[in-house]
């Protein structure tokens, strides 16, 4: 039991940076970022290049940080420069060009880091490993599921207890009337973007020694993370929080149990919980 | 038997008494028009009897059957048709097929997928009549002026065919030299087609002019209801003015 | 009003001659048939009814692993049984799938569309001894009337036909009160409704037309191709490239997304012919019509046929 519960937690955490993302920047932007599994990856390529400057096992934990900084930094410049330009044209044209973005970063991988799956697991072995009742695990697996969570709780504390995030979440209720307040909405839609991203790039980053990154991982990150946003209601980060910890438990109880359909079981749930409340578990009216 | 009959509908927004314990009848072919300051509930009103809104409480009858929880698309189908304050128009389509959809519907064609519009000889001439009586142009919908759309608007209800027609402002944003003349060319067809209607309108010339009975609403109750002669009531002319 | 019969008829006479043009053309041209339908299969969806599926891999792999697995588990090799079944299995899955997506609009119908073409994708991958897995299924020896279909030649022509058949079936219904009340519903759901028009029966409608053609043509994708994998036929970046077809040549105009259908297979092809980076060029495209020119080649040109 007790393996599958921390695989379990560690594919949630993950799930929950990821999707958390998403659902920030569409419950503030409306759109839909499908790019966002390509800025996953990315985060995993960058933090593996900064791995090479050197083997020290504090640069190790540091990187998953730059790494999502960087890609919140790409991330906010493709919302300001292409993004930005739709705007008004209807969801179709926003969504599109962040479908487009996936196929431009696949290159951009090929180029930058070639089509060989890379993984650097030097850290783990540098931290050792830790029983939890009488399982032996790596201590990075423990020390993964618990920044995630305190970067759940400080993300809590951004947007509930600070004026910046006071502003986001007016702006994701009514942008008229938040501009109307004098606030620059443009700035708030590029913060939204660097977060989201920088989300998405530091569990990039974290995940580097576990599964590392390959071509086709932006795809299935992007997918798996709409479905948690499905399941949790879009635009709520308290139903990406829940959908994540149950979709990534059931996963890891399901490769364990039934391997040939795992993902199967997953998406099994999702139409379960659509047909029974269509809005998500934690969604509010659509629209 | 009296065409539609609501019993003490009530339908609150919150603290917001929209609609409050509203009973009326309307017989077959009457002219209504309902009256009243801005969120006396008169919209309110509208759609819960079009079905657009779900009452809280209160029954209401069509030819004596129960429709209050009648999906709206079904009660189009018994006879009540609507038009909007806000003209609900099919942006991409020309006006002439605007008309069309609701003939089609009326006539229980719209599933037909095995032959082209174009061959529906008989419907389309139905729909280019009933433009040419509102004086409609024929084009897209999307370069029409705003006038034209809300003619559009009350042309599809009426291709309907319906018993009842609910008309919210018909003629809002219509300039006061055509409103007459549009009104008139309404109540023609109305008249033509033994249609009962229940208009929502601010102008009290036409009010006047038009209405078989008057009913004036204010704060979600139907404060007072008659012929033209309640518009100068003072407690009416206190409200509609508007202390 | 110009008559565009004759434009018509020239590109039906260009189509018919392609094969004169050796194996290759006739090749990229059967591809870009096949997915011209099924970028006009989206279109009735997008264009006509309002609904942006990127999902619509699921009815293509539909009608493909259809074919693969009556071949490779129960030996049927007349295109005139497999070809109906397809019909059959699209139509169900449509109806299925349907009843769970036309409940929502706009992205939370595309998100749903999107996760459950994955869910096929999915189970096409994981079932290994049913489906092949990621090594797919091989189809080959197939029969029309007893007689053995063997030169993509004659494969072609079988194509052909059915993309006339299917251009010209489509276009009927668009054109009749259901495609009209389908636009009705796009552009006003509210003024629908208030016609008397149930709008869940008509996107259903709309989601098992869009289905069942995309799964004709992806039966005929597997026949063609001669091989199917879940990559290939159900993967995320099929049902993008519908979309992007669509978008190229116009989801306001009829024939839009069978032009964007024919450019892009033959841009694919031409660019990975020459270039390494495809997908790069497939990205900056679709960033590019988004930025530039919207409404696509055909929005274009009938804007500047009008006179605008």
């Amino acid at each position: 039991m007790i393996p599958q519960i921390i695989n379990g937690l560690i594919f949630a955490s993950i799930l929950f940076l990821v999707a958390t993302g998403l659902t920030i920047i569409f419950g503030i932007l409306r759109v839909v970022n499908f790019s966002h599994g390509s800025f996953y990856l990315l985060g995993v390529y960058i933090a593996y290049s900064i791995t090479r400057l050197s083997h020290d096992p504090v640069l190790y934990l540091a990187s998953p940080f730059i790494a999502g900084t960087i890609v919140g930094g790409v991330g906010m410049a493709f919302e300001r420069g292409l993004l930005s330009r739709v705007y008004g044209r209807g969801e179709l044209f926003e969504l599109l060009m962040t479908y487009g973005m996936i196929f431009v970063f696949i290159d951009v991988f090929r180029i930058g880091w070639g089509t060989m799956p890379i993984s650097d697991p030097t850290i783990t072995f540098m931290l050792g490993t830790v029983s939890i009742a009488g399982y032996t695990m790596p201590l990075y697996n423990i020390y993964l599921i618990s920044i995630a969570a305190v970067l759940a709780v400080v993300l809590w504390f951004l947007l509930f207890k600070t004026n910046v995030g006071m502003v986001i979440r007016a702006t994701s209720f009514d942008r008229e009337v938040t501009s109307s307040f004098g606030v620059n909405v443009n700035r708030v839609y590029a913060l939204t973007f660097f977060l989201g991203c920088f989300l998405a790039g530091f569990g990039g980053g974290l995940m580097l020694p576990i599964t590392g990154a390959w071509i086709g991982l932006d795809i299935d990150m992007l997918i798996i993370g709409l479905v948690v946003v499905v399941v949790g209601g879009l635009g709520s980060i308290k139903g990406a929080l829940a959908a994540s910890l149950l979709i990534g438990l059931v996963r890891s109880f399901g490769i364990s149990m039934f391997p040939a359909v795992e993902l199967a079981i997953v998406y099994v749930i999702m139409i379960a919980v659509l047909i029974v409340k269509p809005s998500g578990l934690f969604g509010g009216v659509e629209h | 038997m009296e065409l539609l009959k609501t019993e003490r509908l009530k339908k609150y927004f919150g603290e917001v008494h929209a609609v409050d314990n509203v009973s009326l009848e309307i017989g077959q072919s009457e002219f209504i028009s309902i009256v009243g300051p801005n969120g006396s509930g008169k919209t309110t009103l509208v759609n819960l009897i079009s079905g657009a809104l779900m009452p809280d409480t209160g029954v209401i009858y069509f030819e004596g059957k129960d429709i209050t929880k009648l999906p709206a698309h079904k009660r189009v189908k018994l006879g009540i048709g609507r038009s909007f304050q806000i003209p609900m128009v099919y942006e991409f389509l020309s006006s002439l097929d605007n008309v069309l959809v609701s003939i089609l519907s009326r006539d229980g064609y719209s599933s037909v997928f095995y032959r082209t519009v174009d061959r529906l000889g008989e419907a389309r001439k139905e729909a280019f009549e009933l433009l040419e009586r509102f004086s409609i142009p024929l084009r897209l919908v999307a370069e029409l002026p705003h006038g034209h759309r809300k003619l559009l608007d009350v042309a599809m209800a009426l291709a309907l065919q319906p018993k009842l027609v609910l008309l919210d402002e018909p003629t809002s944003g219509i300039s006061l030299e055509e409103r007459d003349q549009v009104m008139g060319t309404i109540a023609d067809v109305l008249k033509e087609k033994k249609v009962a209607a229940v208009i929502v309108e601010h102008d009290m010339d036409i009010v006047a002019e038009y209405s078989d009975r008057i009913l004036v609403m204010h704060e979600g109750k139907i404060l007072k209801e008659g012929g033209k002669e309640i518009l100068e009531d003072e407690e009416v002319r206190k409200v509609l003015i508007g202390e | 009003m110009r008559d565009y019969r004759i434009v018509y008829l020239a590109a039906a006479v260009l189509l018919f001659l392609v094969p004169i043009t050796g194996e290759y053309a006739t090749y990229l041209t059967g591809l870009a048939l096949l997915f011209g339908v099924a970028a006009l299969a989206l279109n009735v969806l997008l264009g006509y009814t309002g609904l942006l599926s990127f999902g619509n891999a699921l009815f293509f792999g539909c009608g493909a692993y259809t074919v693969g697995l009556l071949i490779k588990h129960f030996d049927i090799t007349a295109i005139e049984i497999l070809f109906p079944a397809s019909i059959a299995a699209s139509f169900v899955v449509a109806v299925l799938v349907g009843f769970i997506c036309v409940r929502h609009t706009r992205i939370y119908f595309t998100m749903l569309t999107i996760a459950l073409a994955s869910l096929f994708y999915a189970l096409a991958h994981k079932l290994r001894p049913i489906t092949g897995g990621d090594d797919g299924i091989r189809v080959y020896e197939t029969y029309i009337f007893g007689h053995e279909i063997t030169s993509i030649i004659e494969f072609y022509y079988v194509v052909l036909i059915f993309f006339i058949a299917s251009i010209l079936i489509l276009r009927i219904i668009l054109k009749s009160p259901f495609g009209l009340t389908l636009q009705a519903i796009r552009d006003s759901e509210l003024r629908a409704r208030f016609a008397g028009i149930s709008i869940m029966k008509y996107r259903l409608g709309a989601f098992i037309v869009s289905g069942v053609f995309t799964g004709m043509s992806g039966a005929l994708y597997a026949l063609f191709l001669g091989q199917i994998s879940p990559d290939d036929v159900l993967g995320l970046t099929r049902s993008g490239e519908f979309v992007a077809m669509t978008i190229l040549g116009g989801f306001t105009s009829f024939v839009g997304p069978i032009v964007g259908a024919f450019v892009f297979t033959y841009l694919k092809a031409f660019v990975s012919s020459v270039a390494l980076y495809w997908y790069m060029v497939a990205g900056i495209i679709i960033v590019g019509i988004v930025l530039f020119v919207p409404m696509g080649i055909m929005g274009e040109v009938e804007r500047r046929i009008r006179g605008f």
